[in-house]
């Protein structure tokens, strides 16, 4: 029998001022560990990661909108930065907002044909956009460089940040910038999602027709969404450039495997849960990481090390596998499942609206909103 | 006219290969409304199949007929043991799981036969420098006519299994009335299962005729291809067979004038924005297609 708690009683406060410091706590802890450079670059890179999955997690999972063309946007900021830095000598930082705007201008042109489009197709425009992102980037080389692309993007800490110059300080600075935008871009995302905005969202993704007869402007909604979107990970693809020095349109991550890379993260986080893309960034990340070493390891057996020589993609593979495993297995991503599991221990119940009294509802009915559907394809 | 000719044969072949795979793109969306992701992508290990095999001692053709039979078998397991299963979850959930297909094949090929770069694979019609039929002053490559000869066979075949034979009868069935088909005794699950081994055989048909043509296989030689292909089953319509060859063969012809005629503006780089235009414009305008059929819905 799992307890019950009141949402606003002191024990669920509690709980959520637990989770709140582990989570500072994670967030701000490289501060006071001795981290080397390149462990800083490491957690800078999920960072930017799980702000780009954040954007496709308020597109897909809680708009029902499938974007497999995120990688566009993601280069377009990038470029932005690149092209406003190594041409016309911005500072980095001012880039941000003009990128994040060229990227919601991009998005909403890209979310007006999708109003007529069914799920499907609109997977097929933003798939066909990631497919010529890297082509375009190619052709206009005046503008961006080209094959050889941008490079030389340094950014070193302002003065009054108080970081050291040099490699160490840049990538201490490259941390809490990437760390930065992240939050922020929770933040927008969680206001969003709680709002009356956030309800005509998931309104939208449950029953496009239900919300519009309920009184959801559902082209207003679905459009401002996609830029939206758009823009953070644009934002998200500025501080890429600036981690890699560089903007070329051989990097992965402009390309289709970006946009799937990027719907990996979200789905193995958890499509429609504000923690999700965090949580799969990390996981993707270190997976990742971990599979790659795997030949190397010394405690595998030696046939099967032999098996693995010479054998590349074995990282991407594990991930293939996996996308379709959670499919089966825990369809809301990790965080889906943690939350299925926690249940068992422990239960809130939503208190009533405030302006509307009435009896509480059901936590089996109302609880978790954000996990009602998948989003319809 | 020598010009165009010539710009009109080579659309010819690079349409024909769109249109085998449009072809396999349609008959799964037929059969379950699912849009395939990984068509592309099964196409390509059938064309490294096809290569193998051919690697191992068997003759091209041979190889080709077994790498078209082994999809055949495999793709009828996957829509049996994984999308079938995934899909009583959400269509979202069916979506992500081709993605993560496409994914998986993309990255296997390499990681199966350990190549990493093009590996060479012969061509499956004559391909000397002198084997061509000429035409207006233009080339017609033997090859470039043997690839739609391959695709008006297949399209042919096709026509007879959907409209001569009692299955071909029951896949229509089940492509109009998912619900009604079983009351009447047809076994969807069967239905459905042999569409995905008929639309992965059909692509590996067009894997093996890219492969021709390029002279190699790669990992990533669908991946163009089969954005084209998305475009082209949507100019023809979702549901129509007659559209995805129709929609193949128009796309590749026009991209290949627009890229031949306007070298500067759109070239052979730029080719994937004419298809991305294509869509655009067809779902804009008409979003059922030329050929397809108006999807009407109950609110």
């Amino acid at each position: 029998m799992p307890i019950r708690l009141d949402q606003g009683s002191p024990p669920h406060w509690a709980l959520r001022a637990l989770g709140a410091l582990a989570v500072a706590y994670l967030a701000l802890s490289p501060a006071f560990r001795d981290l080397s450079p390149s462990e800083f670059g490491e957690l800078t890179d999920i960072a930017v990661l799980a702000l780009a999955a954040l954007s496709l997690n308020l597109l897909i999972g809680f708009t029902g909108q499938i974007s497999i063309g995120h990688s566009a946007f993601f280069g377009i900021g990038a470029y932005t930065l690149a092209i406003l830095v190594a041409d016309h000598g911005w500072t980095p930082g001012w880039t941000y907002p003009v990128a994040a705007l060229i990227c919601f201008v991009v998005g909403v042109f890209v979310g007006v044909p999708a109003l007529r489009l069914r799920g499907l197709y609109l997977a097929l425009v933003t798939l066909s956009l990631a497919q010529i992102f890297p082509a375009l980037v190619r052709k206009f080389d005046e503008l961006t460089g080209g094959s050889a692309g941008i490079g030389g993007l340094n950014y070193d800490a302002p003065g009054w940040t108080g970081f050291e110059s040099g490699r160490r300080g840049r990538a201490e600075w490259m941390y809490w910038l990437a760390l930065g935008t992240l939050a922020l871009g929770y933040v927008l995302v969680r206001n969003l999602v709680k709002s009356r905005v956030g309800r005509s969202m998931v309104a939208v993704r449950d029953n496009t027709t239900a919300a519009s007869v309920m009184g959801v402007h559902v082209a207003a909604t679905k459009t401002i969404v996609f830029g939206l979107s758009a823009a953070l990970a644009g934002v998200a693809g500025c501080t890429f450039a600036l981690r890699q020095t560089q903007a070329t349109p051989e990097n992965l991550n402009f390309t289709i495997i970006g946009a799937i890379i990027f719907l990996v993260i979200m789905v193995v986080g958890g499509a429609g849960s504000l923690a999700g893309p965090i949580v799969g960034a990390f996981v993707y990340y270190r997976v990742d990481q971990f599979t790659r070493e795997v030949p190397d390891k010394t405690w595998l057996p030696d046939s099967f090390r032999d098996f693995l020589q010479g054998r590349p993609n074995l990282a991407t593979l594990v991930f293939a596998v996996l996308l379709i495993l959670l499919m089966f297995l825990a369809p809301f991503g990790l965080v889906g499942l943690a939350k299925r599991i926690g249940r068992r221990f422990v239960v809130v119940v939503p208190s009533a609206p405030t302006d509307q009294p009435g009896a509480p509802v059901e936590p089996g009915e109302a609880g978790a909103p954000e996990e009602a559907a998948l989003p319809a394809g | 006219m020598e010009r165009f000719l010539q710009y009109f044969f080579d659309g010819l072949s690079q349409g024909s290969i769109y249109a085998l795979l449009a072809l396999g793109l349609v008959i799964i969306y037929r059969g379950s409304g699912y849009l395939n992701f990984a068509q592309g992508e099964m196409a390509m290990i059938s064309a490294f199949m096809a290569w193998w095999f051919a690697d191992m001692g068997l003759s091209p053709w041979l190889a080709v007929g077994v790498a078209v039979v082994v999809a055949f078998v495999v793709a009828m397991g996957v829509e049996r043991f994984i999308i079938r299963p995934i899909g009583h979850r959400s269509p979202f959930a069916v979506v992500v799981a081709s993605i993560g297909l496409f994914l998986g094949l993309n990255a296997l090929a390499p990681f199966a036969w350990k190549v990493t770069i093009p590996e060479a694979f012969e061509s499956l019609f004559p391909n000397e420098p002198t084997d061509f039929v000429s035409v207006g002053g233009a080339e017609w490559r033997e090859q470039n006519i043997g690839v739609l000869v391959v695709l008006a066979v297949t399209a042919g075949v096709l026509y007879l299994v959907f409209q001569r034979t009692r299955f071909g009868l029951a896949m229509r069935a089940v492509a109009s009335n998912p619900e009604s088909s079983p009351l009447v005794g047809i076994r969807t699950g069967q239905v459905l299962a042999v569409s995905w081994g008929m639309a992965a055989a059909v692509g590996a048909l067009g894997g093996a005729m890219v492969a021709s043509l390029r002279g190699n296989v790669d990992a990533s030689m669908m991946l163009t291809i089969f954005f084209a292909a998305t475009a082209a089953a949507t100019l023809g319509g979702y549901d129509s067979l007659l559209g995805a060859v129709f929609g193949g063969i128009v796309l590749g012809v026009f991209e290949n004038m627009v890229a031949g005629y306007q070298p500067d503006v759109v070239g052979q780089e730029l080719k994937g924005v004419v298809s991305l235009l294509v869509i655009l414009v067809v779902l804009l305008v008409k979003p059922s297609g030329l050929f397809g059929s108006q999807r009407v819905e109950r609110v």
